[in-house]
């Protein structure tokens, strides 16, 4: 029992991760007063170039796997500056519809991905589009000392991916960053009442910019994350995580703490349907095994039940269950008021 | 009495100068902002192929562009798979009116296609009756899911677009589920499909217009509804009441208007309209099978790039949807030059892009434009001075 619930905090730990760090970037940027639905674009972006840089990267130049995971996420973050910067130049430079800027990332950024994984050769073989991810060589097996501690030296200290510990350290600097620095001060003003920040002197353009940059970083650490410690294969997709990572930071109410616990509580639901597996008792109950003496004519039915309704209906939780909180929280959301208008300095 | 002449000369006089005025040139600049943002995205899309390829990258841009209109077959193909792209455009544009962001559109699809498919094959009814019967289901399966998150939206304020990527996600394994069942699965192509040729849309003798493709019903369905999307917008009060909610919400309330009706309803007519596109799409006698397979079907992040290049104008979806399905097919056939298909998306994106920053470039360009107009007056006056 105790190793099952260790393991399963493990698993849901890391598909937290990419969801807490992808939500605090949309946080960043409609903080400032830019919505960013391509969230999922710049993820599969930053997956696409981290793998990339980690897989076309000669191994020899490092001394560690661990400095080939920082150059993979250094190039993720260069690839979702630029997405980013798309983004931004129109929804703040061209006053655009922010809608359509991002859904237009949103098409090109898997499409890009596919294009140049088909034409450079960059999958697994000649003619695929799947690239190979072979994650586990970035595992950090055991930190000394800190490993001992009982349960917590199991959970965060034993077969972790870097990722576990950027994933808190980026969630840590961006409450500091939102709540007790100047410029997370004059972000939220942006986002709240634009008119004002500006007569209080602060630019408006330039703190829009900086929010959408964040999200551009932080959104494409999170696909990279995603996809070298959850998947095995990538093909331009991060299964509606960012998307996902919208949904949470919603439900977070736009603040960092409460967009932790709800990427934790999502992420326990989002894996239950593996983490079932762990509890053999659990398993039992769920899936019944079928008697002997079941009539043959019914037992297609039961294999149908056991194996396609029962679990799909589990991995439905995760969904159903954000819709009943929304329904109970919604009407006190605090979204940032100026979030996806435009900013026009003559307009009252 | 004379009062009432001099008054009844002056409307005369006033209809006369009104008949008289020059007539106001028809603005035309949004379908201008269209073709200038296609064509820029087809540019993009030729210079990646030049990057990637220099030799082939001018065969590959010919393919690219005739393709779809090569051979009668691959015409009649590319209207053949318009029809639900119009309609699944229609269904996001209508939502968009209303200034609610429907991005559940692929859930709906699904859903429609297992209600249309289990009503085509569990149902036994004669032709006419059978695919129409087919056709309501999956209108009415649309209707449903995408009303309920307008429900949540009209009742307790839950945001659209989470609660419709939510639908999109319990809609996918619903999807799986009732798929597998073992009266309407189909082990022999893994997938459903309907197999009472009484449920197939009819195909209206057209494939002898275009021979060898599979056009049927489904693309005149979709150009009458889009014909009918814009007369309710433009023309009755329901579409006036939706517009009106879409323009502001404390606006349309003040003017009595039921704010919750209209966004649910506004939500039930994009989702039938999903559902409509999962109809036809199923239902033809050569459709695209539905799998049940974990993935959330692309079909309505399609509708919004097709919605956003027409700018939501209900006509204008028709020849948007149809652009979208020419350069599909042209890409299916430059793919034999080695370039990959997913060329047409990174076209797509340049383009709702370029719409998405066209008013400010159009603004700027203007702009520009009186600048230098106006700089040439000055020296014109300049010189005469002199």
């Amino acid at each position: 029992m105790y190793d099952s619930i260790v393991s399963y905090l493990a698993l849901v730990l890391l598909a937290a991760i990419p969801l807490i760090v992808t939500a605090l970037g949309g946080m960043f940027t409609e903080r400032g007063g830019v919505t960013n639905i391509s969230l999922e674009g710049i993820m599969i972006i930053g997956a696409f170039v981290g793998l990339v840089t980690v897989n076309k990267l000669p191994a020899s130049w490092f001394s560690s796997n661990f400095v080939l995971y920082l150059c993979g996420m250094i190039a993720a973050v260069i690839g979702g500056l630029i997405f980013a910067g798309i983004h931004a130049i129109a929804a703040i430079k061209m006053k655009a519809n922010q809608i359509i800027s991002a859904t237009a990332i949103n098409t090109l950024a898997p499409a890009l991905a596919l294009f140049l994984t088909m034409s450079l050769t960059l999958g697994e073989a000649q003619g695929s589009d799947k690239i190979l991810v072979n994650g586990t060589r970035f595992i950090i097996e055991r930190v000394p000392l800190l490993a001992d501690i009982p349960f917590i030296g199991e959970v965060f200290f034993t077969n972790v991916y870097p990722s576990l510990y950027f994933g808190i350290a980026i969630l840590v600097i961006s409450s500091i960053v939102l709540y007790k620095t100047k410029f997370g001060l004059r972000l939220r003003a942006c986002g709240e009442n634009p008119h004002a920040a500006d007569a209080a002197g602060i630019n408006i353009y330039k703190m829009r910019y900086q929010g959408v940059f964040i999200s551009g970083i932080l959104a494409s650490l999170g696909g990279y994350f995603l996809v070298t410690s959850f998947t095995n294969e990538f093909d331009a997709t991060v299964s509606g995580f960012g998307f996902l990572a919208i949904a949470v930071m919603i439900f977070g109410n736009w603040k960092p703490k409460n967009i932790a616990f709800t990427a934790l509580f999502f992420a326990a639901l989002l894996t239950l349907s593996k983490g079932v597996a762990f509890f053999p008792a659990l398993e039992n109950w769920l899936y019944p095994p079928i008697p002997a003496d079941t009539p043959p004519e019914q037992i297609a039915f039961l294999t149908y039940v056991s194996t396609k309704v029962i679990p799909n209906i589990i991995s439905m939780l995760p969904y159903i269950a954000t819709l009943a909180v929304l329904v109970l929280s919604s009407k006190k959301s605090a979204a940032p008021k100026a979030s996806g208008l435009i900013y026009d300095k003559g307009e009252r | 009495m004379n009062k009432f002449k001099a008054y009844f000369a002056k409307v005369k006089q006033r209809m006369i100068d009104m008949k008289n005025q020059p007539k106001k040139p028809r603005d035309f600049s949004p379908i201008l902002n269209s073709v200038i943002s296609i064509l820029f995205g087809l540019l993009v899309g030729f210079l990646i192929m030049l990057a990637v390829n220099p030799e082939n990258a001018l065969g590959g841009l010919a393919k690219l562009l005739t393709g779809g209109s090569a051979t009668p077959q691959m015409m009649g193909n590319t209207f053949f798979k318009a029809g639900p792209l119009i309609l699944v455009g229609l269904a996001v544009a209508f939502a968009f009116k209303t200034g609610l962001f429907n991005i559940g559109v692929s859930g709906q699809f699904m859903v429609s296609g297992v209600a249309t498919l289990y009503v085509a094959n569990l149902v036994v009814l004669p032709a006419p009756w059978h695919w129409m019967l087919a056709i309501l289901a999956g209108v009415v399966a649309g209707a449903i899911w995408a009303g309920i998150p307008g429900l949540l939206k009209a009742f307790f304020n839950v945001n659209e677009v989470i609660a419709t990527i939510m639908m999109n996600y319990i809609g996918m394994y619903l999807c799986v589920i009732m798929a597998y069942n073992a009266a309407v699965y189909n082990t022999s192509i893994t997938a459903i499909n309907a197999y009472y040729p009484t449920a197939n849309t009819p195909t209206l003798g057209m494939s002898n217009l275009f021979p060898g493709s599979n056009i049927d019903l489904g693309i005149i369905l979709a150009i009458i509804v889009a014909v009918i999307i814009w007369f309710l917008l433009k023309k009755t009060t329901l579409g006036y009441q939706l517009k009106a909610v879409g323009y502001s919400v404390p606006g349309s309330k003040y003017a009595g208007i039921n704010y919750r009706r209209n966004v649910i309803i506004s939500m039930m007519i994009s989702g039938a309209l999903a559902g409509l596109a999962a109809a036809i799409t199923y239902l033809a006698v050569l459709p695209d099978y539905l799998r049940p397979v974990n993935k959330i079907l692309s079909i309505g992040f399609e509708g919004i790039s097709v919605a956003l290049i027409a700018q939501s104008n209900p006509l204008g979806i028709i020849f948007s949807g149809v652009l979208i399905s020419y350069i599909k097919q042209g890409a299916l056939t430059m793919q034999l030059l080695g370039f990959d298909k997913e060329i047409t998306n990174i076209v797509v994106a340049v383009i709702i892009y370029m719409i998405g920053i066209s008013s400010f470039l159009g603004a700027y360009i203007k702009k520009r434009r009186d600048k230098h107009i106006k700089a040439h007056h000055e020296s014109e006056e300049d010189a005469k001075n002199v």
